[in-house]
């Protein structure tokens, strides 16, 4: 139960979980329809962009920075430790994600798809159990990568 | 347990959580009446809390039908959104309790109007928790809100301004003085909102600290947490002047005959309350407070005294004082802390980040003196006007507070008390004051405009 314990150190994890579990739904869509070329999503676009914000901070438009994901602290940590578990770079995954929705090939979409859920399933799996016991404590204030 | 089972094991106990939460909500708002934002925030959690009953009833049918993989994808699903619930709750509850009979409520508008004047937080709006405990909170909003824009929280809550939550002790409830400690809480709802603190900054502190503290990552977050309560209390400074420190300085634990040790020593939280207090005072300072009346005050007198204590003579947390590993760990992170550049950098970010506020000051330069008569003779001070515009409530405040800390001259002498040196005939008369301050600030706010 997320009362024991401070809930800002959890909340970082709270909403990556519920992120990821949209996410998933967007996959589960095309993962039932493979031959159809789906379209980029807001909520695919957003993990896209989300990820490309987390190499290059700098290049993020502020205007757009409270609604990217992957930002937090806790989010990050977490994204890493899972793309190292799954031997992946941050690369693979937007390569991937991007491949999905522009490939006309529907056996390899099924392949990406099928690799995409089992990524965000653990990501989302590992938020959970993160937000149940929480790694890290995040000093009050940090907020988002490159927003000072 | 079969997955299958599992699932609707967790369906059943979402839905309760979500259900009885949502009819506590249902309940309260149809006995009491709540302020402005408050009431919007526990409306929003009822609509969410019948989306997320829709939900939970839809991942039921997906699971009933889906294979292997859907069924774990709408098991991890579920365990987010109980997650997220049980997040909202620790939310609602103090929420509930905050109705508008247990708060300041002129003052609560007052300051979610004032706050959402900044540009840097443009039209947040402020939703008032009352809090078992003694002290001011602020509840981390901004994570929240990423948590209310995600499916299936999201539905209602895409256009929603941005909500600060605030919290109050429950014994404060009536106070206007007291409660403009708010305003500090008012700065670390801008330093989360706006990113002050970043996680770049954290890892730069980190790389600062790493040759003098092994375990640097510890001490980053310490000194980081420091240094937003120094901000915090920059930004209420600027933005509600002196009656912010006095409040602070008149809190029951920072009476004037305090223990020295205690203002010298620094908490795992907080820095010593000589060094806020004297930063606090540099601002006063540079808004010219020194050259108002409010420097007549005995605790502006305090203030410059407690603010000249020497930083050498900080002490490290009290449990770490006679620990010979850890005090030297601490004073090298307290001296890292006081570096004037660190300092000077804290200053700057909030003072960017208030750069369009309105100076305190130049409001009370213009109404203090006929407040403070006004007051005087018993009189809500919103008849005080100055070419026809009433009275701003900052000026009200910090009036009301030099009225107060100055001993209510006159009014003594024309309100019929029976034992005027009677503690309770003091504290019956200062709550009056305080009553027609908060009077003054409801006809500010309500106003032709």
């Amino acid at each position: 139960m997320l009362g024991r314990r401070n809930i800002r150190d959890s909340m970082g994890y709270v909403t990556l979980g519920l992120f990821t579990s949209a996410l998933l739904d967007e996959l589960l869509k095309i993962k039932k329809n493979p031959g159809a070329t789906p379209e980029h999503t807001q909520v695919i676009k957003l993990t896209i962009d989300s990820l490309n914000a987390i190499k290059s901070p700098k290049a993020v438009d502020k205007q757009s920075l409270p609604d990217l994901v992957f930002q937090d602290y806790q989010e990050v940590s977490t994204l890493r430790k899972t793309l190292s578990s799954f031997s992946k770079s941050i690369d693979d995954i937007v390569k991937t994600l991007n491949d999905i929705c522009i490939t006309s090939d529907s056996e390899k979409r099924s392949k990406d798809v099928y690799d995409a859920i089992l990524f965000f399933m653990e990501l989302a799996h590992r938020s959970i159990i993160n937000a149940e016991c929480t790694e890290e404590r995040v000093p009050p204030g940090v907020k988002l990568l490159g927003s000072k | 347990m079969a997955l299958n089972d599992a699932i609707s094991h967790k369906c059943a106990t979402a839905y309760k959580l979500i259900s009885s939460l949502r009819d506590i909500v249902s309940s309260s708002r149809a006995g009491n009446s709540y302020p402005q934002w408050s009431d919007y925030f526990l409306s929003f959690c009822e609509r969410t809390a019948d989306e997320s009953l829709k939900y939970i009833e839809n991942r039921l049918e997906i699971s009933k039908s889906g294979d292997e993989i859907e069924c774990k994808i709408v098991n991890e699903q579920l365990s987010s959104l109980i997650q997220s619930w049980e997040m909202l709750h620790a939310f609602i509850n103090p929420v509930i309790a905050a109705d508008t009979l247990k708060v300041p409520h002129p003052l609560i508008s007052f300051i979610s109007e004032h706050i959402g004047s900044l540009n840097v937080v443009k039209d947040a709006k402020i939703v008032i928790e009352l809090t078992p405990e003694m002290n001011y909170h602020q509840h981390p909003l901004t994570k929240l809100r990423k948590v209310l824009t995600n499916p299936p929280l999201n539905k209602y809550y895409k256009k929603e301004p941005r909500l600060g939550f605030l919290g109050l002790p429950c014994s404060q409830s009536k106070s206007l003085f007291m409660n403009c400690q708010l305003y500090h809480e008012v700065g670390h709802f801008i330093a989360e909102e706006t990113g002050v603190f970043s996680t770049e900054w954290l890892d730069s502190i980190d790389s600062q600290l790493k040759g003098d503290i092994s375990n640097s990552g510890w001490a980053a977050n310490t000194v980081q947490t420091w240094m937003g309560e120094l901000f915090a209390d920059i930004i209420a400074v600027r933005l509600i002047g002196p009656a912010y420190t006095f409040a602070y300085i008149e809190q029951p634990k920072l009476l004037e005959n305090l223990p020295e040790k205690q203002i010298l020593t620094f908490g795992i939280d907080h820095p010593a309350d000589s060094l806020r207090l004297r930063e606090q005072l540099d601002i006063l300072k540079e808004d010219e407070w020194d050259k108002s009346q409010i420097s007549s005050l005995k605790q502006w007198e305090e203030l410059n005294r407690i603010a000249a204590i020497k930083q050498s003579d900080y002490l490290p947390p009290i449990d770490y004082q006679d620990d010979a590993v850890m005090k030297p760990v601490w004073e090298k992170m307290m001296s890292f802390l006081c570096q004037k550049d660190k300092l000077k950098e804290i200053h700057n970010l909030a003072k960017k980040k208030t750069e369009d506020r309105i100076r305190p000051t130049d409001l009370f330069n213009a109404y203090g003196e006929s407040i403070s008569e006004y007051l005087s003779h018993g009189v809500v001070p919103s008849a005080c006007r100055k070419n026809g515009e009433m009275p701003h409530p900052i000026a009200i405040i910090n009036s009301a507070v030099y009225f107060l800390l100055s001993g209510m001259k006159g009014l003594f002498d024309i309100v019929q008390v029976t034992e005027k040196d009677k503690i309770s005939s003091l504290v019956w008369l200062e709550h009056r004051v305080e009553m027609w301050c908060m009077k003054a600030i409801e006809d500010w706010l309500v106003r032709p405009r």
